[in-house]
């Protein structure tokens, strides 16, 4: 923060760059991921006659929304959305024209969620949101001039991004403070019990009382005080169990997807600044451990010659 | 002027910002007198391009699987159903063969693909889980409550109904075989019934059937290409 305090930090300096091309990246590895595995049932979920029955028309209106939905009356063109998704996921996960790819992205995303609503979760719902907020931010090697307003403009969408981030913790927390099973500590054990969820051999751990009780009670209190930790000397610490937590729920739960968006979106609180201290950290490190293979690989003898 | 102009321009859009998060947390806070009053406001902006909801297990985690099953039905067996009621004979599971390719798989598509089956059913019964608030405030005896929840629990059922019968049409035309005369099919729901804590060590899981309806086979819905694999789970 500046001597002009909150001001200052809006005004001076892009901030969190480092942090958004980790959200980007994220977003558009997850966007990948899923057409992945998604792409050859495209035509069953959104194609023409297929499951998806939503229309856009309640957010484009009549005109715009129509010609719109009129994209998965064809297979082809159903198939081009994909296509255009994939397209600009791959140049989100690479940096590429990061800009276009988040108009490009969002549009071909949100299309497919307004056909078929029923197949999203809160990651897909939190990956539309962060790329409308990505539309506001530079690119990531972009250099403007300080304190103009594209400087503001991009402060202004990394403040909306880390707000939604702290909404989406808060609320999601205090819902669960409401319900009698995570008051009681009990929760994790019911959803351990979904079998379609969870992996059959963790579901004996969550019926021991200490591990679901601690697990439950951790859920909450993690998701509601995110927002203090985020403002505090807390952060890292909870960025860092934030990222476990959800490395957890990836492979616990399955939901891969979600996963890699809501790592990306605690990451994206870390500091460019912390991020430099991280890449020398790591590029050291990377030397440190090619020297020492390169004097084992000295030590180990060679191949002893005949005759 | 143009500093000014600028300060103000800077001024006006972190306004916007703190206005767009105001409406956005009460959209997303529990229901109250103030809430109901601003309610055609937040669905008109953040319900309409900002849509979301965080009650992710919240408040009451699921606890069980809820299978689609289905049931084609002949012209003849659907004329049979008022004096026979429901055949209890060749019953096809949509969802569970699903689940079981996830476990085996959990870089697959099998878990999102079954989605579209749950949240029909859940909306068919419930509406949707973020109407649980709703629900919940109706039961204290809020009428405005009531008014909300009741209106979207009819629009969610309506789409619930249409999306059943996409799901079984494409269900149908994917294990057709030639001269089959199908005109309908039966949907059912199973679902796993919760074991409580108390009881995790001395009860095992068992289930009960919901029939969701009679549904018209839609010749134009596209095979799903995905439940000839269910031939041998009958």
């Amino acid at each position: 923060m500046t001597r002009w305090g909150w001001w200052g930090w809006l005004a001076t300096a892009p901030r969190q760059r480092s942090g958004l091309r980790v959200l980007q990246g994220a977003i558009g590895a997850m966007l990948l991921f899923r057409m992945a595995l998604e792409a050859r049932y495209a035509l069953y979920l959104w194609g023409p006659n297929g499951l998806g029955l939503g229309s856009t028309q309640p957010v484009l209106g009549p005109t715009l929304g129509g010609m719109a939905d009129r994209l998965f009356t064809m297979d082809a063109s159903t198939l081009a959305v994909v296509v255009v998704l994939v397209i600009s996921a791959l140049c989100l996960l690479l940096g590429w024209h990061t800009q276009w790819a988040s108009v490009f992205a969002l549009v071909a995303f949100s299309l497919i969620d307004a056909r078929l609503p029923e197949l999203i979760d809160r990651g897909d719902t939190a990956a539309r949101l962060m790329l409308f907020y990505l539309l506001l931010t530079l690119p990531f090697r972009s250099a403007p001039a300080p304190s103009s307003v594209v400087v503001w403009i991009h402060n202004l969408g990394v403040l909306a991004i880390a707000m939604q981030a702290m909404t989406l913790y808060a609320i999601a927390g205090l819902m669960k403070a409401a319900g009698p099973e995570w008051y009681e500590g009990t929760a994790l054990y019911y959803i351990s019990q979904v079998e379609s969820l969870s992996l059959p051999a963790l579901r004996g751990i969550f019926r021991d009382p200490f591990v679901t009780t601690a697990a439950s009670y951790f859920t909450v209190l993690y998701e509601a005080l995110f927002p203090i930790a985020m403002l505090s000397r807390l952060r890292l610490t909870w960025i860092a169990v934030g990222v476990a937590f959800h490395v957890g729920i990836g492979v616990f739960l399955g939901i891969i997807s979600f996963s890699i968006v809501m790592i990306a979106i605690d990451l994206f609180f870390l500091t460019d600044a912390e991020y430099a201290w991280i890449a020398i950290r790591a590029r050291l490190g990377w030397t440190a451990l090619r020297r020492r293979l390169v004097s084992l690989a000295r030590r180990v003898p060679g191949p002893a010659r005949a005759g | 002027l143009i500093r000014g102009v600028g300060l103000a321009a800077r001024m006006g859009m972190l306004g916007l910002l703190c206005a767009h998060f105001a409406l956005t947390v009460a959209y997303l806070a529990p229901p109250s007198p103030l809430k109901a009053r601003v309610q055609p406001l937040l669905d008109a902006t953040v319900g309409t391009y900002f849509e979301q909801n965080w009650s992710l297990f919240a408040p009451s985690p699921r606890s069980s699987d809820v299978a689609l099953l289905a049931r084609p039905l002949t012209a003849t067996e659907v004329a049979d159903l008022s004096r026979r009621g429901l055949p209890q004979e060749g019953w096809y599971d949509l969802s569970g063969p699903l689940y079981t390719a996830f476990e085996g798989n959990r870089l697959s598509a099998y878990e999102r693909l079954s989605r579209p089956q749950y949240r029909a059913i859940l909306a068919y019964f419930a509406g949707d889980p973020s109407l649980a608030a709703w629900q919940e405030s109706c039961a204290r005896g809020d009428p405005t409550s009531c008014g909300i929840y009741e209106q979207r629990v009819d629009l969610g059922r309506a789409r619930a109904r249409e999306l059943l019968t996409h799901i079984s049409s494409a269900f149908y035309h994917d294990i057709a075989r030639p001269g089959d005369t199908v005109t309908h099919v039966a949907l059912r729901a199973r679902d796993g019934v919760r074991i409580l804590w108390s009881q995790r060590e001395t009860s095992a899981r068992t289930t009960r059937d919901i029939d969701l309806g009679v549904y018209p086979v839609d010749p134009s819905v596209r095979p799903a290409g995905l439940y000839r694999l269910l031939e041998g789970t009958r």
